[in-house]
């Protein structure tokens, strides 16, 4: 479904009214009410209309440095960027817009790996619908219980890095 | 007369250290730990990698076509 015209996005600030977003997963809820202005490690960007520019109707965030995986099973470094939050509100729900999130957290992801490199693109989703949105898009599940989706993968996507 | 002149050269080498540290800290990696059997499946993803899905490409061009008509995306 094609994203209905007049969305912007911007990078979290107080000015936003996060207050009454609420998606159908409370972790992310938490992580957009609690913690996203203070947690200074992720960028969150957040998606309002024009008809409210301050309310926000969706939102993601990323972690702008590679995450090291860690086992006892590991020799080899094994560097990913790791999908964080994103939600829709339960009124802006199946209207694409998540969709446009992702492609851009993908783009982000592509930028990580020109500056860093990385290994892969990992993501931890706390709710099932998104474990298997994922899933379909091509991501692969692994034993943990999240979905993985490698390094040439995601570049033959052909994406253009997107800088955080 | 430079400052360094009138600063004891190990001194100078614990502060060159400490910035060093500093600078080890800022861009050590965040940490994740995995179970020997997701590293085995992340392993194997990366080893057979697969085409993109219909569903992404579609997903990513109706992406391209809402950022090429509206600025910021």
């Amino acid at each position: 479904m094609a994203a209905p015209p007049g969305l912007l996005i911007k990078r979290l600030t107080e000015d936003y009214e996060v207050g009454s977003f609420r998606c159908s997963d409370s972790n992310v809820n938490g992580f957009l009410l609690n913690d996203a202005l203070l947690d200074s490690e992720t960028i969150t960007y957040v998606v309002t209309h024009s008809s409210a520019p301050f309310q926000v109707i969706a939102f993601y965030a990323v972690y702008p440095t590679p995450t090291r995986l860690e086992s006892s099973a590991l020799t080899e470094e094994l560097d990913v960027f790791s999908l964080e939050y994103l939600g829709t509100d339960l009124q802006w729900e199946g209207k694409g817009i998540g969709s446009l999130l992702l492609a851009r957290q993908m783009r982000h992801a592509a930028y990580a790996h020109q500056q860093f490199g990385i290994c892969g693109v990992i993501s931890r989703p706390t709710h099932p619908r998104t474990h298997c949105w994922l899933h379909q898009l091509g991501f692969r599940p692994h034993a943990d219980g999240g979905v993985f989706l490698s390094v040439e993968e995601l570049l033959n996507l052909g994406l253009d890095p997107l800088p955080f | 007369m430079a400052t360094h002149d009138l600063v004891p050269d190990e001194v100078l080498e614990d502060a060159e250290e400490d910035e060093m540290i500093k600078e080890r800290k800022v861009q050590a990696p965040r940490t994740m730990n995995v179970s020997p059997e997701a590293a085995e499946d992340i392993r194997w993803i990366n080893a057979t990698p697969q085409p993109p899905t219909e569903k992404m490409r579609k997903l990513l061009a109706n992406y391209q076509e809402y950022a090429k008509n509206n600025p910021g995306w």
